[in-house]
């Protein structure tokens, strides 16, 4: 009785310190080329708030890795947004789509990982409604974009998958320097 | 495989150029409803007109129009056919009175042959006693303006579509205004023209059919917006016009193109007189 109450706490105690020293380890996960796709929201900022509502986006992103701090990809967003305009029109809806490429830097601490990332681009919007308010000149329908933001991701149990949490911010120059925010929850693979 | 992503995305990008509208805002707001002292202090109405700002023709376009002219001859093949553009017209009206009113919005307007005016068509024998007004494309229905309020309302694609073939209708096809805006044809594979409306000796109005049916393809679409507003109080009117442009044929600067850019139409107005039947 006493010999098996013995061998209790000594598999407890081991399981506990084993289990203390055994999270060393980060969580397996894959480099290389990856691929992300995200569900999110665009807020535009300052003076184009007022012209045009809050709109869902869906983004997709190529990338490799190319150090494990170090990673460049292209994207493609696409967002569309009730114009808020003084009427007439009134109830009309635009698409604003995004083309860019872009650097990561970053890090992986265990399951969470962490990055900044920063690019450019080029925009396209699909409608001349903006140009009611000044914000698109007559027959303008492209700009630069640049964007800047920072994600998080968290590892999952197979190396090959991630999901994280992404912002960025990006500015529209051709478009009266319109800025807006950009956040969205991704999931990616990497091969 | 490269190439087929790129072409996927550029399709992508043109298919949704093509549904994608364009607004075109009226340069000016119509101001209505005060009394006009020219006119024996009677509410003033205001009108205003926006022609759409087509590209010039190319010659090959006009080559396709040419041999299509020649196929159906002797129906003229129009440039801006039914089909090419999908217009609707947005308006926004502001009570500027301390009283509620009622204000009316009418839609008229012009394909690149005649442009159509009900107040300058008369087809009623000329003793007719109290002859019914002609009646404009579309609208003219009250509507319920709130003190210092603001009301908002369309005239939709489907209006739009059916008030260009009432138009070609009635000014190519010398089809009765009240048949034309009292039929739905928005849907029609041809109409039939007519000679025009003439007194017979028992004093009614007569027409017969002239010439082939017009195809659908010959259908000429509307060119030139024209709005009526008839408020009962002091009100104010905005507009703008939505075009989705399904040929292509709309300039890119819209209304601040060269005009030596743009098509230029020379409509005539339609204003057929009633006269006597020609003999037998």
């Amino acid at each position: 009785m006493r010999m098996r109450r013995l061998a209790l706490v000594v598999l407890v105690v081991a399981g506990w310190t084993g289990a203390r020293s055994g999270t060393a380890a980060a969580r397996p996960s894959s480099v290389g080329w990856f691929a992300e796709g995200g569900l999110g929201a665009v807020k535009f900022l300052s003076r184009a708030s007022s012209d045009a509502d809050l709109g869902p986006t869906v983004d997709v992103r190529i990338g490799r890795d190319l150090f494990s701090w170090l990673s460049v990809g292209v994207s493609l967003a696409a967002s569309s947004h009730q114009a808020t305009v003084p009427p007439p029109p009134e109830g009309e809806w635009f698409q604003l789509y995004r083309a860019e490429g872009d650097a990561r830097l970053g890090g992986r601490f265990d399951r969470i990982a962490a990055f900044v990332e920063g690019g450019a681009g080029l925009a396209m919007i699909s409608s001349n409604i903006l140009g009611k308010v000044m914000i698109t000149d007559p027959g303008e329908r492209f700009s630069i974009a640049f964007h800047a933001g920072a994600s998080v991701q968290y590892q999952l149990e197979n190396r090959h998958y991630a999901f994280g949490l992404a912002a960025d911010a990006f500015l529209l120059p051709q478009f009266a320097s319109i800025r807006a925010v950009d956040s969205r929850l991704f999931l990616r693979y990497t091969y | 495989m490269r190439a087929i992503a790129l072409s996927s995305v550029l399709v992508g990008v043109v298919a949704c150029n093509a549904n994608d509208p364009v607004y075109i805002q009226a340069p000016m707001a119509m101001e209505a409803g005060m009394p006009d002292p020219a006119n024996m202090g009677m509410l003033s109405e205001a009108k205003a007109s926006l022609q759409l700002p087509i590209k010039t023709e190319t010659a090959a376009d006009k080559a396709k129009r040419d041999a299509a002219s020649a196929r159906l001859a002797p129906i003229q093949v129009p440039y801006v056919k039914v089909g090419d553009i999908a217009i609707d017209v947005e308006w926004t009206i502001k009570n500027l009175d301390n009283m509620p009113g009622q204000a009316r919005v009418e839609l008229n307007g012009a394909s690149e042959f005649f442009s159509y005016d009900p107040s300058i068509i008369h087809l009623s024998p000329p003793d007719a006693e109290d002859p019914p007004k002609t009646p404009g494309l579309a609208g003219d229905i009250p509507i319920a303006v709130p003190a210092g309020g603001t009301v908002s309302g369309l005239f939709t694609e489907d209006d739009l579509l059916e008030a260009s073939i009432d138009l070609d209708q009635v000014t190519r096809g010398n089809v009765s205004p009240f048949r034309a805006v009292l039929t739905v044809s928005k849907s029609a594979l041809s109409f039939q023209p007519m000679t025009a409306p003439a007194l017979n000796a028992a004093g009614e109005i007569t027409q017969s059919p002239m010439g082939p049916p017009v195809p659908r393809e010959a259908f000429a679409a509307m060119v030139r917006i024209d709005l009526v507003f008839k408020p009962d109080r002091h009100m104010v009117l905005n507009f703008n016009v939505r075009v989705r442009d399904l040929r292509g044929i709309m300039h890119d600067m819209l209304l601040a193109a060269k005009p030596a850019e743009l098509q230029m139409f020379d409509p005539m107005p339609y204003a057929p007189m009633v006269g006597a039947a020609p003999a037998p």
